[in-house]
């Protein structure tokens, strides 16, 4: 999928919207503040997410032979396992599922893997309506928007907005701007939802290979719900979002909601094996795991970019950058937003159509000071900024190289050479001091480097050239 | 298709190019914090106090009496519980001022129950103290539905069987080679903050959360 314009672009048109950058603004200096007093004993800090790290390095080392684990666990369970390289092969799979149980309606739990497949455009394609149940899901899905935030998906609208939204959308609503009264009217609408729903789709935290479970972190209970009302439940996961064992969903578990909300544990750790066993009253009938590729093999072929697999889907990255508070989800305009959407959506889809997400940064490095499972997404960030402009051929990035010129190729090799010969350098000041203030913005290279910048001015005489006048000896 | 793909993706995982070692996974700080019986409940209380939890310090004798009190003042006119517990067997050998939803009746609709009930009891397996949650296992005889359909869940938590840590109770009930359809930690009761950051209690599942913290 392309997005629309340019990242620049829609970030001048967020950078001018004051109420979304109020919006914003109020609920990131929250989330930091919630997060720090979490992390305030800095031993327990660097110890527990120096542990995340390991686990989640040694589950990507051994990925292959985990995701046949998980598989072999979960179909001794009674879950049905399924493999679809991409997001269209995931959405088939999907739907002949549902349409094997005649199911028109699924009702959701949050997950980013659906948002990748387009998968609520998809069933409606098909005559199968989805309904997000997660409130924030709920409010975005009901303005035809997409997601802000992976953890917040509708932070970028306000309770005036909301409430205008509910009035429009849901029968009955008596206009309020009381988050408790919208709350209770969506609560409302989801029961009979729930309670009605042919299935139930959920995206998946973790899966542990050693016991074949699926576990699920949340506060509302949708997660619960649509795991457990309808008659058939589908999980849909990356190939990576995998633990090797039980153990390792603890570290995680403390991680997770203490980076995303500072929170000490959601309402609920939701751990599922298994579908309805004989003599149970509830639960589903049936059980599927989709593990979707969709480009990780690819992002895991690779020790550098690989570390991107390490993501737990905290947002914390989003919530400490700079850029991210000041412009909002929609500015990057794809599915993952923030520092690691800047690094997972070109992976995903592509540098040609996304690859400008990697220069939205100033490599400040806040990301990579708070990421849990330390992540270096700054280093991440120049990496891929090289494979757009320069794509060895052996690379393993999607499209590697697109924004290769020939221009700035060959600037940079006149850098090059001008730095590696005293003389030649001593020339190239010497030149650029006496013609260099007369090259006009517009020059190629120039014109984008002023675009955002002041012209640099040239002095006569270099710095070099005046020191050595004074007698110090440059050698 | 699956087959095929499944055998595509493995494969080319397969030809990654090896990285660094990982490093060795240090468990030690997941079960470093150990407590007194005491400070491990006066924790669990204090932070799922801080969430929302109703929490009723009462002993084996005098539960069934706290029960009534909490529903009457809940104005709950039933209660949906399982019959057959050692806890059920207290209530429903009493005399009460609520119905009584059985949902280990044999032919059950537990779904129609749930759906209808006003208030829940369960039983627990116990509590961890470091994240402060209860930890639940539903049963054919005490089904999934039932913690989390009814607007006020009631859950019984035995002080002696609150741990330090969720990595110590799976060890210690060795739940890798044990896992039952569906476990369950509960922190409190169902909430959101997806309105404008506002903590808001009651989304999607139960609104309250009453523990009766069974003092020995």
């Amino acid at each position: 999928m392309k997005p629309e314009g340019t990242f620049r672009q829609r970030a001048k048109e967020a950078l001018a919207d004051k109420e979304l950058r109020g919006n914003f603004r109020r609920a990131m200096d929250s989330l930091m503040v919630k997060r720090a007093n979490q992390f305030s004993d800095v031993d327990e800090w660097t110890r527990l997410r120096s542990l995340g790290e390991a686990v989640r390095k040694r589950t990507l080392e051994k990925l292959p032979d985990l995701l046949e684990k998980l598989e072999t666990n979960c179909k001794k369970n009674g879950i049905q396992v399924h493999w679809a390289e991409t997001t269209d092969e995931a959405n088939q799979i999907i739907l002949a599922i549902l349409q094997r149980r005649g199911a028109k309606k699924v009702v959701k739990g949050k997950s980013m893997v659906s948002e990748e497949m387009h998968l609520n455009a998809f069933l409606g394609e098909h005559g199968i309506t989805a309904l997000e149940a997660d409130l924030g899901e709920y409010i975005v899905q009901l303005a035809e928007q997409m997601p802000s935030h992976i953890i917040m998906p509708a932070i970028h609208l306000n309770r005036r907005q909301i409430a205008d939204l509910f009035k429009k959308k849901i029968d009955g609503f008596e206009y309020t701007e009381s988050a408790v009264e919208m709350t209770a009217a969506a609560r409302e609408v989801l029961r009979r939802e729930f309670s009605e729903a042919d299935a139930g789709l959920s995206g998946v935290n973790m899966a542990v290979a050693e016991t074949g479970t699926i576990v699920l972190v949340e506060n509302e209970g949708n997660g619960r719900m649509v795991t457990t009302v309808p008659p058939v439940h589908i999980a849909v996961t990356g190939i990576d979002k995998i633990v090797e064992n039980l153990e390792d969903v603890t570290p995680i578990l403390s991680l997770l909601p203490r980076s995303a909300t500072g929170q000490d544990i959601t309402t609920y750790v939701n751990m599922i094996s298994s579908p309805r066993k004989e003599g149970e009253k509830d639960g589903p009938e049936e059980v599927h795991l989709v593990l979707l590729d969709n480009g990780r093999t690819r992002i895991h072929a690779d020790p550098e970019t690989r570390q991107t697999l390490q993501c737990i889907r905290c947002g914390a990255c989003m919530n400490h950058c700079p850029v991210y508070t000041k412009v909002g989800g929609h500015a990057y305009g794809g599915v993952y937003p923030g520092p690691i959407g800047k690094i997972l959506t070109p992976q995903i889809e592509g540098i040609e159509p996304y690859g400008d997400l990697t220069s939205a940064s100033t490599l400040c490095n806040a990301c990579v000071e708070i990421c849990p499972v330390k992540i270096p997404i700054a280093q991440m960030l120049v990496r891929l900024r090289n494979e757009a402009a320069t794509g060895c051929p052996e690379s393993s990035v999607k499209e590697a190289g697109v924004k290769k010129s020939t221009v700035e190729d060959m600037v940079w090799k006149g850098w090059s050479t001008s730095h590696s010969s005293p003389a030649a350098y001593s020339m190239m000041t010497a030149v650029l001091g006496m013609t260099g203030n007369m090259m006009p913005k517009s020059a190629p290279m120039l014109k984008e480097w002023t675009s955002v910048r002041a012209k640099p001015k040239f002095a006569k005489k270099s710095l070099h050239r005046m020191v050595k006048k004074l007698g110090v000896d440059d050698e | 298709m699956s087959n095929a793909a499944r055998d595509r993706i493995l494969g080319r995982l397969r030809q990654s190019t090896p990285g660094p070692k990982a490093p060795v996974s240090d468990f030690s700080i997941m079960e470093e914090r150990q407590w007194s019986p005491e400070e491990r409940t006066n924790r669990l209380v204090e932070k799922m106090g801080a969430v929302n939890t109703e929490i009723h310090q009462t002993t084996a004798d005098d539960w069934p009496l706290k029960l009534a009190e909490v529903i009457k003042v809940k104005q709950a006119k039933n209660l949906l519980f399982a019959k057959t517990t050692w806890a059920g067997e207290r209530i429903a050998s009493a005399q009460q001022e609520f119905d009584f939803l059985f949902c280990d009746d044999a032919d059950v609709n537990i779904k129609d129950l749930a759906f209808k009930a006003e208030a829940s009891l369960t039983t627990t397996l116990g509590g961890v103290a470091d994240a402060a949650a209860l930890v639940l296992w539903p049963t054919p005889v005490e089904p999934r539905l039932v913690s989390l359909v009814p607007p006020i869940h009631i859950a019984l938590l035995e002080e002696d069987k609150i741990s330090n840590s969720f990595a110590e109770v799976i060890k210690t009930g060795d739940w890798s080679s044990n896992m039952p359809t569906n476990a369950l930690l509960v922190a409190g009761p169902s909430k959101t903050a997806d309105i404008e950051q506002e903590l808001t209690y009651g989304v999607h599942g139960p609104k309250e959360l009453v523990v009766l913290l069974i003092k020995k």
